[in-house]
Parts: C-alpha cells; structure tokens; sequence
C-alpha cells in the first residue's frame, strides 16, 4: 500500500500531471460527442478549457519556489520565484473561455425560446435539423 | 507625418478599435452614429493597412512594431512584410465594403431600439479588428487571443442571422472551441519545448538547438494542424462550416464566408513555413497528409455543392473545395505551391465575399435563397448579376480574372515537384465548379420569369418601423422616398458600392498579379522557400 | 430509436479514439519537461528577465501584474475587448428574446413584501454588506499591484455589490426603471476606451503603443509611470468588467420570469 502511494507520488510529482490534463481533456472531447442535452455539452467545453489551463500552468512550477510576488520589494534570485508568464497567459486564456461560455449560454436561452428544448434529438424533430 | 507612418501597423488596428468602443454610447445619442463610426474607422483602416503595404514594397524590408517599447522576445512585437501587410490590406478592404453593405440591412431591421444596429455593427467591428490583429501579429499567444475575439464575434453574428442561426452558431461554438483549444495546446509543446511565444524567435530556437525532430515539436504540429484545420474548414474538420455560412446573418455573410476562414489559412502558413524548420523529415509527412485531406476536399467540397438547390449552400460547399485548394498549395511547399497558396487566398477572398454580396442582395430586394427562383432575375438586377458572373467566372478559373492565376501557379508548382496528381484534381475540381456555377446561370438567364415579390424599401413592412426612429431619416442617403425621386437604383448604393468594388478587384487582381507575385510575395516567401 | 443506436455507435468508436489519444498521452508525457524542474526551457529562457527585472522596470511587486499589465499588455486589451465583446454579443442575441411582462406597481409591492433571503432581518444585513463589498473592491483594485489582485477581480467584486442591491427588496418600487442594460454595455466600452487611451497617450510624447513609460504625466522616474500606467489600465478593466457583468445580469432578468 505505501509503496503504491510512493509511486503515485512519484508519478504525479514527475510528469503526471501532464497525462491527467490531457485524459481530462480527452474525456471532455467525448462528453461533448455524446452527449444528448446541449447543455452539457457545453459544460464539457469548458472542462476542456480548464484542461488546457492546467497543462499550461504546470510548465512554470518550480521547486521549492514561492509565488512570484516580491513582497520585499526586491528579488533575491530567479530560481525563488515560480513563473510568472503561464499565470498571466492563462489569466487571458480564463477570461477567454468565460465570455466563450457567457455567449454559450446566451446561445441557449435563445433555442429554448425557439424550440422550447435544448435536448439535441428533440430540437431535430422539431425542424431544427442542420443539414 | 513620419511619427504617423512609424505608427502604421498599430493605427491599423486601434482605428477600428476606437470606434467599436465607443459604438454603443454614439447609438445611444443617435442610431447612426455608431454605425458611421465603425465605417469610417474600418475605412482609415484600409487606408492605413494600403500605406503600410506601400511602406513595405518600397523599403523591401518588413516593418517590426515593439508594442510597449519592449524589445521582441519580452513584449509583443508586430511583424509586417509582404506577406501579412497583403493579407491585412485585404481583410481591411473586405470589412470597409461588408460594414458598407450591412448598412441598408440595418436600417431595415431597425426597431428603436439601439441594441440592433450598436450590436451588429461593434460585433462586426471585433470580427475584422480580430482577423487584422492575426494577420499582423508576431507572438503566438497573441494570435490566440485575436482568433478567439474574432471566433466569438463570428458565433454572435451568425446567431443573430436567418431561422436556424441560434443552433449553427451553437454547434460552431463547440467546435470552433475545440479548434482553438488544440492551438493554444500547440503553442503549449512550443512553449514548453522552447521556452519562448515570439514567432521569429521561436524558429531561432528551433534551428540553433536543432529541436525540429523532436517529439515535442512534432506534437505541437499535429496539434497546430487540428486546430487551424478547424478554423479554415479543411475537409474532414469542415462540420461547422455549411450551416454557419448558409444561416448567418446575410449582411455579414461575406465577411464571415469570405474572409474568415482565409486568415487561419495565412496563419497556418506562418507557422508551418516560418516557423517549423521546412527541410525536416517529419514535416515532409505532414504535408504528404495535408496533401491528402487537400484532394480528398476539393473533391468532396466540389460533389457536394452539385446536391443542393439553395444558393448558400453551393457557396457553402464550394468554399470547402476551395479551402483544399490553398491546403494543396501548402502540401506542394515549393515557392510556386505557395504562390498560388497566397494568391488563392485572396483571390477566393475577393470571389466568395462577391457571391455572398450578391447572395445577400438577393434576399435584400426579393428574399431569393433557392436557385430555382432566379429565373430572369438579370434584368431587374444587371449589376447584381454583372458580379455574380466575374466571380462565379473567375472561381472556375476563366484567364482575364483571379481565379485563372492562382489555379496557374498551384499547377505550375504540382508540376516543378512531379505531383501529378494535384494537376489532375485542379482540371477535374475545376470542371465540376464550371457545372454548379453553369447550373446557376442557366436558372438565372434561361428559365421562365418566377414570381417575385419586393421585399425592398418600398414594402409596406419598412414604413412602419421608420416612424421609431424619427431622427435618423433626414441623414439617410437612400431612404426610399429620396430615391424614388431621384436616379433608380437596383439596390442601395451601399450595396452597389461594395458589388462594384469586388468585381474590380477581381478583375485587377488578375491582371495584376504578376506584380503583387513579384514586388510584394516574392521578397517575403523567396526566404522561406528554395 | 435510430438515431439513439447510431449514437451508441459512435460514442463506441470515439472511445476507442480517446484510448488511443491517452496512450498518446502517456507517450508525450515521457517527453515533457519533469514538473518542478528548474532547468526547463519554460523557465530559464524569458521568464526569468521577468522575475529579474520586473520590479525595477516597473515598480509593481506583483510579477503577473507586471506581465499581464505591462509586458503584455496589449494581450489584456484584448482580453478585456473579448469581456466586452461577449457582453455585446449577449446582448444581441438576447435581444431578440422577448421581455417578461413587466409588473404592475401593486404586484412589485406584494412581491418585495415577502422576503428574498428568508426574512427581513437577513435582507437589511445584505443591505450592509453592499458597502463593505464596494470598499473590498477598490482595495483590491488598487492592492493589485502590490500583491494579489487586480482589475478583473475589482470588477467582479463591484458587480457583485450591484447584484446585492437588484436582487434584495427595495423600499421606494415605484422609481422608473430605465434601460439598465444598455446604460452597462455603454459603461463597458468606456471603459475599454480608457484602457486604450492609456495606451494612446504616450504616442503623442515620442513612444509608441503602450509604452507606459512615455505616459505625458510628471514622474520621479520612467517605472514610476509603468506604475501609474498599470494602475490606469487597471481601472479600465474594472470599468469594462463590472459593465460587461451588469449588463449580462440585467439582459437575463428582463428576460427571464422565474416563477415557472
């Protein structure tokens, strides 16, 4: 039993948290193929979202470093600080999928009002096939 | 003078910019004025985005803006030469001419309130200032940002279009967000393989420490290339694109069929001509597989659009087909392939955002969406008509006009390289387009007159929603009882306007293009090819 | 039916995809930089000029703000155009749902009578924590350079104070309602327009887009006025968030009856 914690801890301390990030984003991509409710699709996209952030974010750990905010107001050396540029990319990249996710469900208030569903075979057997 | 030259690329966009911002509160004070904003900011944008284009031609060297003063690697730089400094230009000209021609759709959707007319036009505004950022930029997180602002912009506008636009804007979203997900993972192997997002200096890095066949590198290709495929629609990723381009909101179609999809493709090429090391052996089979998607498209795109009656739809289809094509260009790899890329891309630009003007015309002045109701439709609408030939024309690749050349050099470079192939797809995609096209035609000029009722300003529904807004007739340039008294025109000169423009681009870009392919491209693309 | 098997199909196949990715996912994972590594590219090539030079450059304490906000900056004019941008879209396509039917005056009084959270004691207490919300707000506006914080979150504290006050009873129901949501989306591109703005002045002085340093105010020293110059752009963003949020809120109410 200690031995297998030993090797998750090793495992995820390693490289694996790059694999759960990609299998989170795996199992997103299929939840939106398969699911039926539209909604849930797009809860699924933005899993996806928050799987690549996470991938991003695990390029500027550091060990042993603290966040990077120079609370002295100098810095002592570089390897004390984790880095900064994945944090300020991904800030984007988070405020990107809220406005994609607030548009999302704007679309969706929008077909229920049309179709008064927003289960996908429903909307199709209601004429809002697109083919 | 010089200090506003120096800051050209950067006008290029803050001028749209500064009027998408402020385009809510100026609809507030008067429905017009936001709309006028928008126009006349994407109006300096064309003519910043063509002196800058000059600036570049006559220096030969491209023009670098440090945004931020920060030297390269540390901020954002933009990059302008030949290359994107003609790809800017033309999205800028296409937004000026698509702002201009939403106009009249707007002033008949009008409802008092300022939601229609502020909204449409700052959405249409962020999807052009989107398409221009990634065209200019040179940092690969920023391309990101601007390819999201333009997919978000795009998902409002075709929501807001005909009956089923809600569910195609819906399913673009989900698939568009997947599209710029596997980007942004892209750009993540990049940056975790180099440690860098600068485009030019991401492809320093890659050939001092000799990363182009590592794995890391590779994976960051085949990301790159899902992602960009779902952008510009290349064929098995193309789901998204019929329906979006057939339900979208008519006044913005062409900017969203026409010019969107264009500019992943430009910057797909960026990245896998400037950026990756070309001579790799892993990139020679990634291009061997774009080639394949390439014919399998044009193909595909070419049968499909022979199936359907409604005119957007063959549009639709057709622009997979034609999408294949700028692939295939991309898939030859040597410097005449990736003329005939660049010139197709313009060229389809200027071709499709013209069939969309005059798809939108249709339904402006009659509500024409099947082919079936064209019958004889030249004779009340002769400058409707007059561009829908040139550019139906030029798509199957007749020589005075654009359509001819770009087919040209894609041939003449499948030929250098010995893919015959390619050469054999071009003739026969080029002959299935000539018989979807020709079917139009025959609907247009050989059926019996159909029935058609005007939907125009004269129709009793227009009226009635003027009275809502009282302050905005007197400025309106073609309100109905001003040009029934004066000249009769088929359409409003908006509409007539951007109709009469893309056919003369189209034209001059055919007779031209030995110029724009030897002072403009050959400088920028001679470095990257052999 | 059919389509319920053809999906079944599928799903089964897409599954055999994402086995087939997540071994891949394993293999790429043998190739990536180890977690917490410092000899990584990621972190030994530009980011530790950042971590170096950050704060003499321009005086923020706050490493990410200083990138974000400075380094970066023309990234984060764009995110906040994507805020106001989902808030226009929003706005439109809502647009053209149609509005609940507005209350009549009598109805609101019965309706605000009964109480939203439970009981008239918990609505006055929301009614206090207003203020504090808002005064939690500027701190953490003007705390973002310094340590955590910032605009984005400014804003989103500020719109949360706004929400306070729309959902919780009001005393005098009958003032006239004007259009609330427009008045916010206009709100938002101002202050989108002041983000810019700050960007355009040092142009005028010799500099170029965004270069805070070249801002035309009275300095000690060129960080001092990155400093300021983040400072400018962080209220900008605050202006746009707080707009873009009331503007979504107030779209959705109008449009929405909650009774069904």
């Amino acid at each position: 039993m200690t031995e297998l914690i030993d090797n998750l801890e090793y495992f995820l301390a390693d490289r694996g948290i790059y694999m759960l990030a990609l299998i989170l984003f795996g199992i997103s991509i299929y939840g939106m193929v398969c699911c039926g409710n539209l909604l849930k699709k797009l809860m699924c996209m933005n899993m996806m979202q928050v799987a690549i952030i996470f991938f991003f974010l695990t390029f500027g750990q550091k060990e042993g470093a603290t966040l990077p905010v120079a609370l002295a107001g100098q810095v002592t050396s570089p390897d004390a600080y984790i880095n900064p540029l994945p944090h300020a990319l991904m800030l984007t990249a988070i405020v990107v999928s809220l406005g994609t996710t607030g548009v999302g469900l704007a679309l969706l208030m929008r077909i229920k009002d049309i179709y008064g569903t927003i289960e996908e075979e429903e909307i199709t057997g209601k004429g809002g096939k697109l083919r | 003078m010089s200090q506003l030259l120096f800051h050209l690329p950067i006008l290029v966009i803050l001028l749209p910019l500064a009027a998408t911002l402020l385009c809510p509160l100026l609809s507030h004070f008067r429905l017009d004025w936001g709309k006028r904003a928008v126009i006349w900011g994407l109006f300096g944008a064309a003519v910043c985005a063509a002196l800058q284009l000059c600036e570049v031609v006559n220096s030969g060297e491209a023009i670098h803006y440090y945004i931020g003063g920060w030297p390269p690697v540390y901020g954002i730089e933009f990059v302008i030469d030949g290359l994107s400094g003609l790809i800017v230009l033309l999205v800028a000209i296409g937004a000026f001419t698509t702002a201009l021609f939403s106009s009249p759709f707007e002033r008949r959707e009008r409802d008092g309130t300022t939601v229609r007319s502020a909204g449409y036009y700052s959405m249409l505004a962020f999807l052009s200032l989107g398409l221009l950022g990634m065209a200019s930029t040179g940092d690969a997180f920023n391309l990101y940002v601007f390819m999201e602002i333009t997919a978000i912009s795009g998902y409002g506008l075709i929501a807001v279009g005909e009956s089923k636009g809600p569910i195609a804007a819906f399913r673009y979203l989900l698939i568009g967000t997947i599209g710029a997900c596997m980007y942004l993972m892209g750009a993540g192997f990049l940056y975790a393989a180099t440690g860098t997002l600068n485009m030019t200096d991401l492809a320093e890095t890659i050939a001092q420490n000799d990363l182009a066949n590592s794995p890391l590198i590779i994976f960051s290709i085949a990301c790159m290339i899902i992602g960009f495929g779902i952008k510009m629609a290349l064929f098995p990723l193309h789901g998204w694109q019929p329906a979006a381009h057939s339900y979208a909101h008519p006044g913005a179609d062409p900017m969203i069929a026409g010019i969107m999809i264009k500019v992943p493709a430009y910057a797909m090429l960026r990245f896998f001509f400037f950026v990756f090391a070309r001579d790799s052996r892993v990139m020679e089979l990634f291009f061997d597989f774009i080639g394949v998607l390439a014919v399998l498209g044009v193909l595909f795109g070419s049968l499909k659009a022979l199936r359907y009656e409604t005119y957007n739809k063959i549009l639709a289809y057709s622009s997979i087909g034609q999408v294949g094509y700028i692939a295939m260009g991309f898939a030859i790899g040597n410097y005449y392939g990736l003329l005939g890329a660049v010139l197709h891309i313009v060229s389809h630009a200027f071709m499709k955002a013209g069939l969309f003007y005059t798809s939108g015309a249709l339904k402006y002045k009659y509500g024409i969406h099947e082919i079936t109701q064209l019958g004889q439709v030249y004779r009340s609408m002769p400058v409707t008509a007059l561009a829908m030939v040139v550019c139906a024309l030029s798509m199957i690749g007749l020589p005075p006009f654009a359509g001819f050349f770009s087919k040209w050099y894609l041939a003449l470079g499948a030929v250098q390289n010995g893919q015959y192939l390619f050469v054999a797809v071009l003739i026969a995609s080029s002959l299935l387009s000539a018989i979807y096209f020709f079917r139009i035609f025959e609907q247009m000029f050989m059926a019996a007159r159909s029935a058609k009722t005007e939907a125009g300003p004269d129709a009793p529904a227009a009226p009635a929603t003027e009275p809502a807004a009282p302050d905005t007739a007197p400025d309106a340039p073609a309100a109905p009882a001003a040009a029934a008294g004066r000249l009769h025109l088929e359409l409003p000169w908006q509409m007539l306007a951007p109709l009469l423009i893309v056919t003369a681009a189209i034209i001059l870009l055919g007779l031209g293009n030995a110029y724009i392919a030897g002072e403009i491209l050959a400088p920028a693309l001679s470095e990257v090819t052999l | 039916m059919e389509e319920r098997k053809s999906r079944r199909r599928l799903a089964a196949g897409l599954l055999l995809v994402i086995l087939l990715v997540g071994i891949g996912a394993v293999r790429v994972g043998k190739f990536l930089p180890t977690v917490g590594a410092l000899d990584t590219p990621a972190n030994t090539n530009i980011s530790q000029y950042y971590i170096s030079n950050a704060v003499a450059d321009t005086h923020a304490h706050n490493i990410v703000t200083a990138v974000l906000a400075d380094y970066r900056g023309f990234d984060t004019l764009f995110e906040t155009c994507v805020m106001l941008l989902s808030g226009v879209a929003v706005w439109t396509i809502l647009s053209a749902k149609e509005k609940v039917e507005k209350r009549t005056d009598k109805e609101m009084i019965a309706y605000y009578r009964t109480s939203i959270f439970g009981s008239m004691l918990m609505d006055g207490a929301f009614r206090i924590v207003v203020p504090i919300i808002l005064i939690y707000g500027m701190y953490v506006l003007f705390h973002g350079e310094i340590s955590l914080g910032g605009g984005f979150q400014a804003g989103a504290l500020l719109a949360c104070a706004y929400m306070l006050n729309r959902i919780v009873p009001k005393f005098d129901v009958r003032r006239k309602q004007k259009a609330r949501e427009e008045l916010g989306i206009i709100t938002a591109g101002l202050g989108a327009f002041f983000f810019a703005l700050t960007g355009v002045l040092p142009m005028f002085n010799g500099g170029r887009f965004m270069e805070l340093g070249k801002l035309p105010f009275p300095a000690a020293s060129e960080a001092e006025l990155h400093a300021d110059g983040i400072l400018m752009v962080e209220i900008g963003v605050m202006i746009c968030v707080a707009g873009v949020i009331i503007t979504i809120l107030e779209v959705v109410l109008e449009r929405t009856d909650f009774d069904d």
